[in-house]
Parts: C-alpha cells; sequence; structure tokens
C-alpha cells in the first residue's frame, strides 16, 4: 500500500475467485497468488476483518471502522451476526441478554435486527461484511471479483447455509461453493504440511466449535465425520468472564445505572484478558468507572477455573466424531488447531490430552480458514490442481415427519455429499389432490426435538381413490449441504409441482426484492466508499512523504525536490475534494516523483533485503539508521 | 437414445457422450455395483479395490469437477456423484453390504426387521427387569443391578462382534456357491445383530449414558 518501490504485480486475467471465512467476530479474504494462498488486507493494514457494522446516521461503517462504536454506540452497532443465521426468535432466547442492539422476532418467522427504524436481516448484515470483503480484493486486485467460496462451520444446518448462500448473493457475488471450515482448514495444511494419513480437525473460533475427521489421501480429502457445537466460541467464555467481573462491579459497590455500552466496556476488558492470559500467567484488568477505576489482578489458573466447563463441552463432539468415524483417538495422525481460541493453552492442553499427541498449528489459526477456502475457489475457477478434490459430508440426519409425529430418516448424518434419497408419497382420502411433506434435520426419534427444515406441498395430484397415487420424491444435499427437492408423478412420469416454504429463512422472492433495493442505494454507497479510501491512501501517501522528505538533499536535485512538493501540495489539495480519481491520479503523481527518493533511501540505508518494502517502512528504518 | 446436446446416438449407456464429451444422465437401474464398475455382486469385497474405484469415480464426477458447467451438466453430475457415494457408503460396510444383498434377493426390508437370538432370550428376559430397576431407580440404581447389567453388556457386544465375522465368512462362501439359503442366513445373523444393537441402546440410555 502507499508507495510501492519495485514492480507491482502484472494483471492475471485468468479466471479468478478467492476464498471468504464469514466468522462470528471476525472475517477474512483470501486468494492464491502464483499457486499460494494469501489472505488480503483490509484499509487498516490488517487481514483481520472485525464482522461488526454500524449503522451511524451519516454512514454506514463496517470492519474495523465499526468496531470502535461498539463502545459508543452499541444500540446501533451490530455483531456476531452469524449467530442470527437461519433463526428464529426462540432459538436464541437465552442469548438475547448478551447483544446490545435490539432484535424483533414474529412467530416463527427468522429474527430481524431493527436499527434506525428500519429492519434488517441477518443475511442482510452479513452481505455488508461480505461486500467490505469483496471491496478489499477488488483494490488488492485491481479487478472486479464476483466468484467466491464462503465458508460455514461444519455442523451447521441447511438454513444456516442457505442464510449464508443468500448473504452472499445480496453481497453481489456468485457463491461457487458454501465450505465447511474445518475442511477448508485440512486443505490448506495439505497443501504442503499434511500429504497422505487421518487428520482430526479441530476448530474453536469466535461463537462456532467444529470437529472434523479426514482421511487425506492421493489428493483426495475425504471427510470421514464431523461433529460439533454451533453455540460454543471464544464468545462464551468472553461472556463468561464479563459475568464474573459485572458480579465483581456490583460488589464492588457500584449500582445498576450504567449506561448501555457498560457491557461492552466490559466485555472488550474481558476479551483483552483472555488472549493476555493465553501469553502471560497474570494479568491486570481495569474498567474505568466514572471518577474511579476497577481493578483486578487474574490469574491464569483462576481464569481457566472459571472457564474449564466451556472448554469440557468440545470433548463430547470430539469423541461422537471419532465413534462415527470408526476410529480410536490413537488413530489420528496428526491434530490441526483451527480458530483463535485454540491459542488458550487450556484448550491446547484438553486437545493434546484427548488425542494424546501434539496438536499442530504452524498455519495461523486465524487465517487458516480463508487460506484454504481460496485454494477450493482457485480449485473450481478451474484454474489447476485437477489432482485434488474435498468430499465432504453433511453434519445432520435428515427425514421428514411421519404420521404420529415420529421422523423417518431417509439420509443418514455424516453421508458424504452430494447424497439422495428418494421417498414414496400416497394419498390418505379419496379424492386428495395435495399432500404435505415436513423435512427435518436432526438425529432425534420425535419431529418435535429436530429442527424444521421447510415444509412442502404436493399439488396438482389427480382425485382418486386413496392411496393410489404414487409420488416419488427426491430429497438431494448438494455439494453446498443444501437441501434440494423434486417430485415425480409415477403415473404420468411427469414432474410435480412443488412450493417449498423455508421454515427459517427467505424465499426467493425476498431475496431477489433485496437486491433490487439494496441495488438503488449501492450507486450512492458506492462513491462515499471510493472516497474515504481514496482519502486514506492519500494520508498515507502523504505522511511517508513527509517521512522521506527530510532526507531529500542527500538524493534529489533541487529541480526533483521541487517536483516533489508540488506533488505534494495538488495531493493535498484533492483530498479536500470530493473526487475520488482526482485523488487516485494525485497520488500516482506524488508516487513517481518520490520514487528517486524512496530509491536513494534504500540504497543508502538497507540492502537489497528490504527490496519491495514501502517507503514509509523504509523512511522508519531510515530514522532508526540516521539517529543510531 | 440421442444426446441432449450433439443429439449424436448414445446407445450402451455411456457416461460421457462419445462425440461431444458431455456429461451424460445416470441410466436408470443401476445397482450399487454397477456404479462402481464390478460387473456382478461380489460379497468378499476387497475394501482397498473399492476405495481406489470410488476416489477413482469421484475425481470423475464430482460438482467440483463441473463448476461453472451449464446447470444441466451439473445436475447430471449431482446425480452421478450422488449415486456413487450411495453406492459406497452401502457397500464398503459389510454389515450394510449384506443388508444390501439381502433386501436384494429377498426383497425384505431386513432394517424393521428384528429377532431374537433364541440362545440368549432367557439372557434378555432377565436383563428386562433388571433395566426396568434401574429406571425406576431416580438415578440412584442399586449397585448389583448395574454390574448385572454391565455383564450382560459386554456379552452382547461380544455376541454382536461374532454374528458380524460369521457373516462376512459366509461372504467368500456365498461368492463361489450363492444359494437362497445362504442369503437366509445372512438375513437372520443380521436380524439378531439388530436386535442386540437396539438392546444395547437401551441399556445406554438406563444408564443414562451419551458419549
Amino acid at each position: 500500500m502507499g508507495l510501492e518501490i519495485g514492480i507491482g504485480s502484472a494483471a492475471q486475467e485468468k479466471p479468478l475467485a478467492v476464498g471468504i471465512d464469514l466468522g462470528t467476530t471476525n472475517s477474512l479474504v483470501a486468494y492464491v497468488k502464483n499457486g499460494q494462498p494469501v489472505v488480503m488486507n483490509g484499509p487498516d493494514g490488517k487481514s483481520l476483518v472485525p464482522s461488526v457494522v454500524s449503522f451511524q446516521p451519516e454512514n454506514l461503517f463496517v470492519g474495523t471502522a465499526a468496531k470502535r462504536y461498539l463502545l459508543t454506540d452499541s444500540q446501533r452497532t451490530v455483531y456476531s451476526v452469524k449467530r442470527l443465521m437461519g433463526k428464529g426468535i426462540d432459538d436464541i432466547r437465552q442469548e438475547l441478554h448478551l447483544l446490545s442492539y435490539p432484535i424483533l422476532g414474529h412467530g416463527k418467522e427468522i429474527v430481524k435486527i431493527q436499527v434506525n427504524n428500519r429492519e434488517y436481516t441477518a443475511p442482510e448484515v452479513s452481505a455488508m461484511i461480505l461486500k467490505e470483503l469483496k471491496f478489499i480484493a477488488e483494490k488488492e486486485l485491481k479487478r472486479s471479483v464476483v466468484q467466491a467460496v464462503i465458508t460455514v462451520p461444519a455442523y451447521f444446518n441447511d438454513a444456516q447455509r442457505q442464510a449464508t448462500k443468500d448473504a452472499g448473493k445480496l453481497a453481489g457475488l456468485d457463491v461457487l461453493r458454501i465450505l465447511n471450515e474445518p475442511t477448508a482448514a485440512a486443505l490448506a495444511y495439505g497443501l504442503d504440511q499434511i500429504k497422505e494419513g487421518i487428520i482430526a480437525v479441530f476448530d474453536l473460533g469466535g461463537g462456532t466449535f467444529d470437529i472434523s475427521i479426514l482421511k487425506v489421501k492421493d489428493g483426495i480429502f475425504q471427510v470421514l465425520s464431523t461433529n460439533g457445537d454451533t453455540h460454543l466460541g471464544g464468545d462464551d467464555i468472553d461472556n463468561r468472564l464479563s459475568e464474573f467481573l459485572m458480579d465483581m462491579i456490583r460488589k464492588f459497590g457500584w449500582k445498576s445505572e450504567w449506561d448501555t455500552n457498560l457491557i461492552q466496556v466490559v466485555r472488550n476488558a474481558a476479551e483483552r484478558a483472555k488472549c493476555d492470559l493465553s501469553d502471560n500467567d497474570q494479568t491486570l484488568i481495569r474498567i474505568p468507572l466514572g471518577p474511579e477505576n476497577f481493578e483486578l489482578a487474574l490469574l491464569r489458573s483462576d481464569f481457566e477455573a472459571l472457564i474449564g466447563d466451556i472448554i469440557e463441552r468440545t470433548l463430547r463432539p470430539c469423541r461422537r466424531a471419532l465413534a462415527d468415524a470408526g476410529l480410536e483417538p490413537q488413530q489420528i495422525d496428526e491434530v490441526v488447531l483451527v480458530g483463535g481460541s485454540t491459542r488458550m493453552p487450556l484448550v491446547r492442553r484438553s486437545v493434546q490430552d484427548l488425542f494424546a499427541r501434539i496438536p499442530r498449528c504452524e498455519l495461523n489459526p486465524d487465517e487458516v480458514v480463508a487460506l484454504g477456502a481460496a485454494i477450493q475457489a482457485d480449485i473450481l475457477a478451474g484454474t489447476s490442481r485437477e489432482e485434488m478434490l474435498l468430499l465432504d459430508v453433511t453434519p445432520l440426519s435428515l427425514g421428514i415427519e411421519t404420521y404420529g409425529g415420529g421422523m423417518a430418516k431417509l439420509i443418514e448424518r455424516n453421508s458424504t455429499i452430494p447424497t439422495s434419497a428418494t421417498e414414496y408419497f400416497t394419498t390418505f382420502v379419496d379424492g386428495q389432490t395435495s399432500i404435505d411433506v415436513h423435512v427435518l434435520q436432526g438425529d432425534r426419534e420425535l419431529a418435535k426435538d429436530n429442527r424444521s427444515l421447510s415444509r412442502f406441498q404436493l399439488k396438482g395430484i389427480d382425485p382418486m381413490p386413496a392411496g393410489l397415487p404414487r409420488i416419488e420424491v427426491m430429497f438431494m444435499i448438494d455439494a453446498n449441504g443444501i437441501l434440494n427437492v423434486t417430485a415425480r408423478d409415477m403415473r404420468t412420469g411427469k414432474l410435480q409441482s412443488i412450493e417449498v416454504k423455508p421454515t427459517y429463512g427467505l424465499t426467493d422472492e425476498e431475496v431477489e426484492k433485496m437486491l433490487m433495493d439494496s441495488m438503488e442505494s449501492a450507486e450512492s454507497d458506492f462513491a462515499a466508499r471510493m472516497l474515504i479510501d481514496a482519502r486514506n491512501d492519500a494520508d498515507i501517501v502523504l505522511r511517508a512523504t513527509n517521512k522521506a522528505i527530510l532526507h531529500a538533499d542527500d538524493f534529489l536535485t533541487e529541480v526533483e525536490k521541487e517536483a516533489v512538493f508540488r506533488a505534494k501540495q495538488d495531493l493535498e489539495e484533492a483530498t479536500k475534494g470530493l473526487d475520488h480519481s482526482l485523488i487516485r491520479i494525485g497520488i500516482e503523481k506524488l508516487d513517481q516523483a518520490t520514487q528517486r527518493l524512496a530509491q536513494g533511501i534504500m540504497d543508502k540505508t538497507i540492502a537489497d533485503a528490504l527490496r519491495n518494502k514501502s517507503l514509509d517502512e523504509l523512511s522508519e528504518e531510515a530514522e532508526k539508521t540516521t539517529y543510531k | 437414445m440421442d444426446c441432449y446436446h450433439c443429439k449424436q446416438d448414445i446407445s450402451g449407456n455411456p457416461e460421457f457422450c462419445p462425440a461431444c464429451g458431455k456429461i451424460l444422465p445416470v441410466p436408470e437401474g443401476r445397482s450399487h455395483y454397477q456404479v462402481l464398475g464390478y460387473d456382478r455382486v461380489i460379497m468378499n469385497l476387497d475394501s482397498a479395490d473399492l476405495e481406489r474405484r470410488f476416489f477413482h469415480l469421484s475425481k470423475k464426477f464430482h460438482p467440483d469437477r463441473f463448476a461453472g458447467k451449464t446447470p444441466v451438466e451439473l445436475q447430471f453430475s449431482h446425480d452421478h456423484s450422488s449415486a456413487i457415494n450411495n453406492a459406497y457408503r452401502t457397500l464398503k460396510n459389510p454389515v450394510t453390504r449384506a443388508r444390501f444383498l439381502v433386501e436384494r434377493e429377498l426383497g425384505s426390508i431386513v432394517e424393521k426387521s428384528s429377532s431374537v437370538p433364541a440362545d440368549t432370550a432367557d439372557l434378555f428376559f432377565e436383563m428386562h427387569d433388571t433395566l426396568d430397576v434401574i429406571r425406576e431407580s431416580n438415578g440412584n440404581p442399586p449397585q448389583d443391578a448395574v454390574n448385572q447389567v454391565k455383564a450382560a453388556e459386554a456379552d452382547l457386544r461380544r455376541k454382536a462382534t461374532v454374528l458380524e465375522e460369521d457373516l462376512q465368512r459366509s461372504f467368500p462362501v456365498y461368492d463361489e456357491q450363492g444359494g437362497k439359503d445362504l442369503v437366509e442366513a445372512m438375513k437372520e445373523k443380521l436380524s439378531h445383530r439388530s436386535y442386540i444393537l437396539s438392546f444395547l441402546r437401551q441399556i445406554d440410555s438406563a444408564l443414562g449414558r451419551d458419549l
């Protein structure tokens, strides 16, 4: 970013698809560059984009820019929206008190988020995060990015997967695949770390936990089993520590007239303390409360005692996944750690105890899922890698409600996808022209204990005596883990019309309408966005120039110096205007004018090792060297 | 029959059109064995060979290989791939493989039939009572009842394993001689095994076990 020294990458015009890790707390985008997956950095220079959207009256903020409003305007700042994907109000009642923004739920419909007198669905908010990632990618790659692979927790059900796919569509992406996060991580490790064997991927993220067991052989990544808990992650640890701190704060003598943001301030402190305790044996928590400070020294051992039962909840899914794969822990060749929460020493010890081997973590646990998604995107874009193939499974059994409220299983959990099952339906009453079918996901005996996926009606059946019609219904779980249903009248051989109404989701029409609505405001959003972005870049370049210019006399002629000053002034002028393209031109010109200066500083202070570094890094180096 | 794309003749059920190379629909009525390229039923399968076939066919037909192709081609690849996955899942496990044979040869659904093995009828009878005692103890079962159940449980697990081994021993015999009697015998073993397994599940739930 900023002034780049060296030769920029030539525009690649081969098919390009990115991999996106849409996380509960952070999201990332990556792509494959010269055969290797790399993450892309956002405007703040970091690859992690906080999954936060803040609806400020004058502007919409996403990522780091939105995160600061968590502390000051938590009513209009939406976080952890992934937890709301594909959910009804009854699903999330227990965690409503943890969310500072208002949530609306009407009966069995999907929940809505209310901000500034408007209602947003979770896919719409997720789409805003996805748009930000798309934007980051387009800026880095200097071309439009449409195709993407988006990851989801392996244990996501059909509604949650569909909601993620809808979010992608709303963000203007062509979603090539919904990919399971642990599978993506396995792919990233498989690229050059692990070539053969049975691997267990232990993925404890911000909000979800997955365990997947894979067999890697001959370039095939075959998932043998997966299990998890879509309500278990770093968030739960932050909440536990926050509740503990709130208790202490109350005991500390403080009244409950807190402003609405206190919970966020405490959560923030809790999260920092948690991270701190991954590297240190103790930490000091300090929370400003009016004129005084609340202070607490927390030992790692006390922290571990406080959260021990949360970490223990990962063990049962692990045992179940092993049982479903028909394996004993000692048959696992490698265990791979994924997700920021696996940085906690307690997590590492638990995993090590369970599998009796030291888990691997060479790849950054925050980035590995996005890297894997990028590889899968590369495979799907058809660039190469014909030897690699992912074979994933469906995490939950699929069935239909039987007469009397039971569930008849049609597809067993951990079946390799795509997979299908055929079921035959008939009528109970003479002259009956339609049949209702209720599709469920889960492993419980009774329909009411399983997740309702959708209801559909087989319509237009010719009136006949009961039991005579025969309708063949095919339930197909596609490569995304999403259900598709088709029906055929066995007598006529004709395709039967079905109207599938998702229990917790959007219909295709609703997604279309949202897409149209967002198109209208998209153009003005985009221009505003381009301006902010250009100004930010200009700022970085100007700061770098101001530092470097101190050394101008050593390297530049008067004429050259004059050119640099002029270019600098022009850019400063341009940033005051509203035309982002003028700012871009200014940046370009200043870049050219300072090229010799940058070259000079580089030659003088540091040798070839630091080629390709940007000028602001270089001038920092230069300053250090000068003042030695 | 003609190819949907280039209208050339495609008789002989090829998977790809010999003229234009497009993927074709899955031929109707193929058995799991045919899907995986076996020309006849083989009960004594070599699992390494089975896996090789599965991997090879997956690389050929998986929807990942058809990303960016037309919706029709993508649909056919899903159909092929799903047939391959279903076939492999059924055949790789000796128990489901035997069940497949029984259903094919005898036309009956084994899954839903389970019968009490004669030699353990008394044991089951006794255990039903003991389990009732445990269930009614409100989470505080008498130790001797628990011990009794655990002993029976170990015994039943052994029996289930023996049944599975017997089943597999009959596979090469069936491949050589065939015959309905053998299939009937397999059906009985499967049915006994399924009774034992469902009883073991009852023990688990009575003891409040959960993995």
